[in-house]
C-alpha cells in the first residue's frame, strides 16, 4: 500500500539537508520504496511504497524515522525531532468518562478515551486541509479532518464521536451477531456477517465498527458542541475479517488490520487532544479514559554473529551491528561466548514484524546497504534434478511446427460460460473460477480448440488464411482434487487443406521417429463432439484430426473450412525415438512403377498404401502421385539390397498385387477399366 | 516443319508435296518444300538431283543444300511455279543410288578399319564418285590395304542389313561407337548400323543391305599429318537384288520417334519464343489436342512387339517438354529481356514462435548455464503451497498482494478449507512442492502460467512467471545478488543497470525488489515526445522480487533449517522480456490478444 508525504510535513519530523531527489533515492535503497515524486501545489509530495510487514512506517513520523537512520549512511546526517507540542494544562480535578465503557480484552487490546466540550469552531483551517488535499484526503469538518491528520502523522487511526448522540451513555465491546443492521457514516446500510467487533449503546444497536468506520447514528455533525475522543488497538484479523466480510476498505482498517503498535494510539490521542483544543476552541472535559491490557513483552532474539556474515557474504564488525539496531531503536546486548559472538536483541514495540534472528539480518543488510554486499556465483554441488523430458520435447514440437510455416499462439486458460454452451462443456464438471475478472474467463479449459478458432476467426480477418498452433496446458476433471494439468498440442489450418495438415502430421511423426501410422475414421462417439463427425480420424492415442463442425464454424464468426489436430505431446514422446537410426545405403538403385488404380468409391485410400505397402518384401515404399476422380495413381517403389531388380522381378509382384486388389477390393487398373 | 523423308526411307524416288516457298536469286530459284525426297550435299555425300513438277511448271533441281530453313533446292524454273503449288518430286534415281552405295561402302569399309584398328577415330569422309575415302586421325601401317579389303569385302558377302533408326542424344551416347562432338542435343540425330556392328551417327542414304555396294576396293593407303586417308572405290554394277523396302515397312518406332523428336524441338522452341499464360502453354504443348498428343497416340500403329520401346520414347519426349515448361515458368521474368533484380523476393512461409516461447527458452538457457533446471509444477494448486505453506496464514494481509483468483471444482467439500484451491498468483508454491521431493542441493528454475485479477498497460491477468530457488549450505544474499546480476547482465547487456531495494514477502527474509532501468524510456521516466511514460515509474522497472527463503517456509518443506538456507526469486517473463530494449512492446495485454500481425513480428 502506498503513502504520500509531503516534504514539508516529513521535515516537521526530520531535521537533514537532503534534498528530496535524496531522500527518495536512499530511502528507497535501505528503507521504503520512493516511487516517485509528486508535485502538488509547488510542494513535492513523496508517494512510497510501504510493504504490509511495516505498518510503523505508514505515517509520517514513521518514515520520519526510517530516513533519520538511513540517510547518515549515505553520508547526509539527519536527525528524528519531535514536532512542536500543543500539549494544554489539565486540570487535575478532571471527571471520569461520562460514557461507562465495558472492554472485551479478548477483542480489543487498549481502548484510550478522552471527553472534549464546548466546541466553538468547526472550520478547518487551510494549512491543515491543504495538508489533507496534498496526501488525498478530502477535509470534511475539523472535528474528522483532526482524526485524519493525526492518523497520518502518527500512525494510529482514532475516531470521535458526538458525545451527545450517545444517549445511552454506554460503549460496550462485543462480537456482533448475524444480520445486526447498522448504517456507517456515509450512509450506506449494512448487516454484519457475525464475528465483528461492534460497540453496542447496550440497548442492541450499533454506534460503531471500530477501528473501520463509524456509524451514521454517532458521528459528530456540523452541531456537534461535545465529543468523544477514541482510539482502540484491536484483534488485527478480526478487523480485517470485518473489513473484507463487509467490503468496507478505508485507511483506518488497512491500518488496523495490520496491527499498529498500541503505544502510539495514546500518542494520537494526545496529538488530537492538542489540535481540538488549538482549532476548535473545546476543553478536555474529562481525563483520559485508558484500559490497556498489559502489552505483550516483545520477545528477546538471539542474533548470531556468524549467522549475519553468512547472509552478507562478507565481514561486518560487531560495533556495525549494534550501532545499526540501536540506530533502529533496538535494545542490544552484546553476549561473547567462547569464539561465538552473539546479540540479546528486542525489538522497540512499533516493530511488531520482528521476531526472528533473520529479520535482525535484513535490517542489518538494508541499512548497512545492498549495495555493498559483494555479487558471487554459488559454487556447492551440482543440482541432481534432471531436466524434464516432457517440457524439452515441447519445445522441440514447438520449433518443428514454427519450421513448418505454423505461427504459435498464447491464449487465456479460461474460457467464458457462453464457450461452454457451445462447445456442450458440462460446467458442473469444470473448474471454475468464483471471484471472475471478466466474463470471457470463467472456467478453466478443459479443450483448446475453442481458444484456437478464436485465433484463428480474428487472423482470418486480415489474412486470406491461417497455419497456427498453441501447445499449453488444457485442465482436466479430477473430482475432489487438482486438475489434471495436461499440455496439450492443437495445430489449426484454414481451408479445405485436411490433407495438407495431415502432411504436416505425418510429418511431425516420422521426424520424431514415430514409424508412420494409416488411422481410421472416427467413429461417431469416439471424437469431440466439434468435429464433423464424418471428416474427421482419431489418431489412436495420441489425439485427433479434422474438420470442426459447420455450427461451430459459424458461432466463431468463421466462413471457410477449418482443419484441426489435436496431439497429446507426452503420448508423442513415450513413443519418440531418442534420434534416427542409419539405414544402410542400398548398392542397387531401386525401381518404380506407376500404377493407375480405379478406387471404387468408400474404399479408403490410406489402409489400401498400407496394404500395399506390406504386401511384398521387395516393396519399400508407396506413395499416392496424383489422384483424379476415381483414379488414384500410386508409386510402387521396389528395393532389393542384394541385387538390381528386373522386371522378371516386379511382373509376378505386380500380377499377383493386381489380382489381390481386384479380388478383395474391386479395384482395377485404369486401362483395365477402359478395355 | 519440313519431313526429310530420304532420312527414313532412303528408297523412296517420287513424292507428292507443296511448296513452302519461292525466291529468285538470280538466274535460279530457291524452292523450299513441304517435305522432301532430295538429299542435300552433307556428311561426304553429294546432292541429290532430280525434277519438281508442278501443274504450270517445272524446276530442275541443281544442287540441294541444308540450311536454317530447311533444305533449299537450287533450281532452274520452267514456267510458273509459286508456294503453295501441289507438286511431284521425281529423283535422279541413278545418280543416288550410286551415292548411297558409296556412302555405305564407306560405312563397312569403317568397320572394316575400326575393327582391325580401334584406336583410330574418323574425321571426315567424301563418299562422291572421285577421291572417295575416309580421313582417319591416326596412322595405318603399308600392307595392311589387302587386309582391310578382304574384312570389308566379307562384309559386303554377308549381305547383311543396314538400318537406320532416330535416337535421342542420350541413347545415341549410349548405344553409338564414337559420338563426334559437334552434334547438337535437341535434335533428332539419326543413327545406321551395319547389322552385327555398333551404331554410329549418319545423317546420309543408305542402301539396305550390304550386298547391294557390290566389292570394295582400296587403291591406296596415304599417311600424312597424323591422318590417314583411306582410299576406296566400288563395283559399277551388282548383282545384289535392290529390296522393295516401300511395301516391306510399316509405321515403325524409328518413324515415330524421328517425328516425336522434330515435335519436342519445335514444342520447346515453342515453349521458349511463345508468351502465353502458364496454363495455356501448357495446353498448347502437352494438351488433348497438342500435336505431341495426336502424334503419341499413333503408338497404336506401331507393331505390338516395339510398343514398349515406342512408350518410353513417348515418356522420354514427355518429360523433355515438361522440363522446358518448368524451366520457362520458373525463369518467366527473366526471359522477357528486361530483367529486373529490383523486383521483390518470393518469400517462404515463414512460422514464428510466440514471443513468450521466446522469451521462457532464453530464460531458461540462460539459468541452465549456472546449473538451474526447469521444472514444472501445477497452476491450479491447493491454496496451501500458493499461500499458507509460504508463510501466509489464511487472512493473512499480504495475501492482498496477489489479486488471486479463488477456483471452486467438482467433488469440492466447502466446508474442508484446508482444500482451497487458486490459480495461482505466482510461481512460488513450486518451492515448497520442490523442496517436499527432498533432494538437495535444489537449483530450480519454475516457468509457468500466473493469474491475477488485474488488467492495465503492464499487467494481464495471466502471465507467466520464472522462480528460482536456490537450497543449499550456507547460501549468502551474496549468491543470491551473484545470480541475479549473472542473470540480468546475460540477458540485457551492459547499458542496463539494476538496483536492489529491501521489499517485504512473507516467504522471504530478508527480501527485496530487483529494478533493471527501463527499456522504454532508457531509464528517463519520460519518452521521446516528452509524455511520462507509460510502462515505468521513475525510470526503473520492477523486475519481480528475491529474497532468501523464510526460514517458516523451509520447514513447510520439510528442509532441515540447522544445515540448509536458501534464496528465491520469482520474476515476469513477459516483463522482464520486454525490458529488453529491443522488444520496446509498451502494453504487455498485446501478448494474449494473439492478433496475427502481432505474432508475425517474432
Amino acid at each position: 500500500m502506498n503513502i504520500l508525504i509531503p516534504d514539508s510535513w516529513l521535515r516537521e519530523y526530520l531535521e537533514t539537508k537532503a534534498t528530496p531527489v535524496e531522500i527518495m533515492r536512499y530511502l528507497s535503497l535501505s528503507g521504503p520504496s520512493v516511487e516517485r515524486i509528486i508535485d502538488r501545489q509547488g510542494e513535492p509530495v513523496y508517494d512510497i511504497e510501504i510493504t504490509t510487514n511495516r505498518v510503523d512506517a505508514f505515517s509520517v513520523s514513521g518514515i520520519a524515522r526510517e530516513a533519520a537512520v538511513i540517510l547518515p549512511e549515505y553520508g547526509f546526517p539527519a536527525k528524528l525531532k519531535p514536532p512542536s507540542s500543543f500539549k494544554t494544562a489539565v486540570s487535575p480535578n478532571l471527571a471520569p468518562l461520562s460514557i461507562q465503557i465495558k472492554p472485551d480484552d479478548q477483542l480489543i487490546n487498549r481502548i484510550i478515551a478522552v471527553e472534549i466540550r464546548n466546541i466553538q469552531n468547526l472550520k478547518t483551517p487551510d494549512w491543515l486541509k491543504k495538508r489533507l488535499e496534498m496526501v488525498g484526503q478530502r477535509s470534511l469538518n475539523l472535528l474528522i479532518d483532526i482524526t485524519n491528520y493525526v492518523m497520518w502523522e502518527v500512525g494510529h487511526p482514532l475516531h470521535i464521536f458526538d458525545l451527545d448522540r450517545m444517549v445511552k451513555k454506554k460503549l460496550i465491546v462485543r462480537k456482533a451477531n448475524k444480520r445486526e443492521k447498522f448504517t456507517t457514516l456515509d450512509n450506506r446500510t449494512h448487516f454484519t456477517n457475525g464475528g465483528e467487533i461492534i460497540f453496542d449503546d447496550g440497548a442492541g444497536e450499533i454506534i460503531d465498527l471500530p477501528g473501520i468506520m463509524g456509524t451514521a447514528n454517532t458521528v459528530v455533525t456540523n452541531a456537534t458542541k461535545n465529543a468523544l475522543l477514541f482510539s482502540e488497538n484491536s484483534d488485527p484479523a478480526l478487523i480485517r475479517q470485518a473489513a473484507m466480510g463487509l467490503s468496507i476498505r478505508t485507511q483506518a482498517a488497512a491500518i488496523n488490520e495490520k496491527h499498529p503498535d498500541p503505544h502510539l494510539a495514546e500518542t494520537a490521542i494526545q496529538r488530537a487532544l492538542g489540535f481540538y483544543v488549538k482549532l476548535s476552541g473545546a476543553q478536555q472535559a474529562s481525563k483520559i479514559y485508558d484500559h490497556f491490557l498489559s502489552p505483550k513483552m516483545a520477545p528477546e532474539i538471539i542474533l548470531d554473529h556468524a549467522l549475519v556474515e553468512q547472509y552478507l557474504g562478507k565481514k561486518l564488525p560487531p560495533s556495525k551491528i549494534i550501532s545499526v539496531l540501536t540506530a533502529l531503536e533496538f535494545k542490544v546486548k552484546l553476549r561473547k561466548n567462547n569464539q561465538a559472538i552473539r546479540y540479546q536483541v528486542i525489538p522497540p514495540s512499533f516493530r511488531n514484524d520482528i521476531s526472528l534472528p533473520v529479520d535482525l539480518v535484513e535490517e542489518i543488510a538494508r541499512i548497512t546497504g545492498y549495495q555493498h554486499i559483494p555479487a558471487v556465483l554459488p559454487g556447492g554441488n551440482p543440482s541432481v534434478s534432471l531436466a524434464d523430458p516432457l517440457l524439452q520435447f515441447e519445445s522441440d514440437l514447438k520449433h518443428r511446427l514454427k519450421g513448418y510455416g505454423f505461427t504459435e499462439s498464447y491464449t487465456y486458460s479460461m474460457i467464458s460460460r457462453e464457450i461452454c454452451r457451445q462447445y456442450k462443456l458440462d460446467t458442473d464438471r469444470l473448474y471454475k473460477i468464483t471471484n471472475i475478472y471478466s466474463s470471457a474467463h470463467v472456467y478453466l479449459r478443459p479443450i483448446l480448440i475453442p481458444s484456437l478458432l478464436e485465433v484463428a476467426s480474428s487472423a482470418l480477418s486480415v489474412r486470406p488464411d491461417c497455419e497456427l498452433f498453441e501447445l499449453a496446458n488444457i485442465y482436466q476433471t479430477r473430482p475432489g482434487n487438482l486438475p489434471e494439468e495436461k499440455p496439450w498440442l492443437a495445430l489449426l489450418m484454414s481451408g479445405d487443406r485436411f490433407r495438407h495438415l495431415r502432411g504436416y502430421v505425418e510429418t511431425l511423426f516420422s521426424q520424431i521417429g514415430i514409424s508412420p501410422k494409416i488411422f481410421l475414421p472416427a467413429k461417431n462417439n469416439s471424437i469431440p463432439l466439434y468435429y464433423e463427425a464424418n471428416q474427421a480420424l482419431v489418431l489412436d492415442q495420441f489425439g485427433y484430426c479434422g474438420f470442426i463442425n459447420n455450427a461451430l464454424l459459424k458461432f466463431h464468426g468463421i466462413s471457410v473450412p477449418i482443419a484441426v489436430c489435436e496431439l497429446a505431446p507426452e503420448k508423442l514422446l513415450a513413443l519418440k525415438k531418442s534420434g534416427p537410426t542409419y539405414q544402410v545405403l542400398p548398392k542397387y538403385p531401386s525401381a518404380y512403377e506407376d500404377l493407375a488404380l480405379v478406387i471404387p468409391d468408400q474404399v479408403f485410400v490410406g489402409p489400401l498404401i498400407e496394404k500395399i505397402r506390406n504386401f511384398h518384401p521387395l516393396i519399400v515404399g508407396v506413395e499416392l502421385i496424383d489422384l483424379h476422380k476415381q483414379t488414384k495413381t500410386i508409386r510402387i517403389i521396389y528395393q532389393a539390397y542384394d541385387r538390381n531388380l528386373s522386371a522378371t522381378d516386379l511382373r509376378p509382384i505386380r500380377e499377383s498385387l493386381l489380382k489381390n486388389l481386384k479380388k478383395t477390393a474391386g479395384i482395377l487398373l485404369k486401362t483395365q477399366v477402359e478395355s | 516443319m519440313q519431313k526429310l523423308l530420304y532420312l527414313t526411307d532412303s528408297y523412296r524416288k517420287k513424292l507428292e508435296t507443296e511448296i513452302q516457298k519461292i525466291v529468285r536469286k538470280g538466274s535460279v530459284w530457291h524452292i523450299f518444300l513441304k517435305d522432301t525426297i532430295i538429299y542435300p550435299e552433307g556428311g561426304g555425300q553429294p546432292s541429290d538431283l532430280g525434277i519438281i513438277n508442278g501443274k504450270t511448271g517445272k524446276a530442275r533441281v541443281l544442287k540441294a543444300i541444308f540450311t536454317s530453313e530447311g533444305v533449299l533446292h537450287e533450281c532452274q524454273v520452267e514456267g510458273v511455279i509459286k508456294a503453295g503449288d501441289r507438286v511431284t518430286i521425281y529423283l535422279d534415281w541413278k545418280r543416288r543410288y550410286l551415292n548411297m552405295r558409296l556412302h555405305s561402302a564407306g560405312h563397312i569399309l569403317h568397320e572394316a578399319v575400326a575393327t582391325l584398328f580401334p584406336q583410330l577415330v574418323p574425321v571426315s569422309a567424301n563418299h562422291s564418285e572421285n577421291n572417295t575415302l575416309i580421313r582417319y586421325r591416326g596412322e595405318i601401317p603399308i600392307g595392311k590395304a589387302g587386309e582391310i579389303e578382304r574384312i570389308a569385302n566379307g562384309i559386303v558377302d554377308s549381305n547383311v542389313s543396314i538400318t537406320s533408326a532416330f535416337v535421342t542424344y542420350d541413347q545415341l551416347v549410349q548405344q553409338a561407337s564414337f559420338v563426334p562432338v559437334h552434334l547438337p542435343k535437341n535434335k533428332p540425330l539419326r543413327i545406321i548400323q551395319v547389322q552385327g556392328f555398333q551404331p554410329i551417327p549418319d545423317g546420309g542414304t543408305q542402301v539396305a543391305l550390304t550386298g547391294e555396294t557390290g566389292l570394295i576396293s582400296i587403291p591406296k593407303i596415304v599417311n600424312h599429318d597424323g591422318l590417314v586417308d583411306v582410299y576406296y572405290s566400288i563395283e559399277k554394277q551388282t548383282t545384289a537384288v535392290i529390296p522393295d523396302i516401300l511395301e516391306a515397312s510399316p509405321y515403325s518406332v524409328s518413324d515415330l520417334t524421328a517425328e516425336l523428336i522434330q515435335i519436342q524441338t519445335e514444342t520447346i522452341d515453342q515453349i521458349n519464343n511463345i508468351d502465353l499464360p502458364d496454363f495455356e502453354l501448357r495446353q498448347k504443348a502437352l494438351g488433348q489436342t497438342s500435336r505431341f498428343s495426336n502424334l503419341a497416340k499413333k503408338i497404336r500403329d506401331i507393331p505390338q512387339k516395339e510398343r514398349s520401346q515406342a512408350g518410353i520414347i513417348i515418356n522420354e519426349v514427355k518429360n523433355a517438354i515438361e522440363t522446358a515448361l518448368s524451366h520457362k515458368f520458373t525463369r518467366k521474368h527473366k526471359s522477357q529481356g528486361f530483367f529486373d533484380p529490383t523486383l521483390p523476393g518470393i518469400k517462404p512461409k515463414l512460422g514464428h514462435l510466440h514471443i513468450v516461447s521466446q522469451a521462457i527458452e532464453e530464460i531458461t538457457r540462460t539459468f541452465e548455464r549456472i546449473g538451474f533446471t526447469r521444472v514444472r509444477h501445477p497452476e491450479a494448486d491447493w491454496d496451501y503451497y500458493a499461500f499458507e505453506a509460504l508463510n501466509m496464514p489464511p487472512n493473512h494481509p499480504a495475501r492482498d498482494e496477489w489479486e488471486t483468483f479463488f477456483l471452486s471444482y467438482p467433488g469440492e467439500n466447502k466446508k474442508d478449507l484446508t482444500k482451497k484451491m487458486v490459480l495461482t498468483p505466482h510461481t512460488s508454491n513450486g518451492q515448497v512442492r520442490e523442496m517436499e521431493k527432498g533432494i538437495f542441493p535444489i537449483k530450480m528454475i519454475n516457468i509457468a502460467k500466473c493469474y491475477r485479477r488485474q488488467s492495465d498497460v503492464s499487467h494481464a491477468s495471466m502471465f507467466h512467471q520464472f522462480e528460482g530457488l536456490y537450497i543449499d549450505k550456507n547460501v549468502s544474499i551474496a549468491h543470491l545478488k551473484g545470480v541475479i546480476e549473472y542473470f540480468v547482465k546475460s540477458f540485457y547487456g551492459q547499458d542496463r543497470q539494476i538496483r536492489l531495494r529491501p521489499f517485504h514477502f512473507q516467504f522471504t527474509e530478508p527480501s527485496f525488489e530487483i529494478d533493471v532501468t527501463c527499456g522504454i524510456c532508457h531509464g528517463q521516466g519520460v519518452r521521446a515526445d516528452n509524455e511520462p511514460c507509460r510502462l515505468c515509474k521513475s525510470g526503473w522497472l520492477e523486475l519481480g522480487g528475491a529474497g532468501m527463503t523464510h526460514p517458516n517456509v523451509l520447514k513447510a518443506g520439510h528442509v532441515d533449517t540447522s544445515i540448509y538456507n536458501g534464496f528465491a526469486f520469482g520474476w515476469g517473463v513477459e516483463r522482464t522480456y520486454m525490458m529488453k530494449s529491443s522488444t520496446n512492446l509498451d502494453d504487455v495485454r498485446i501478448l494474449y490478444q494473439n492478433d496475427i500481425r502481432f505474432l508475425e513480428q517474432f
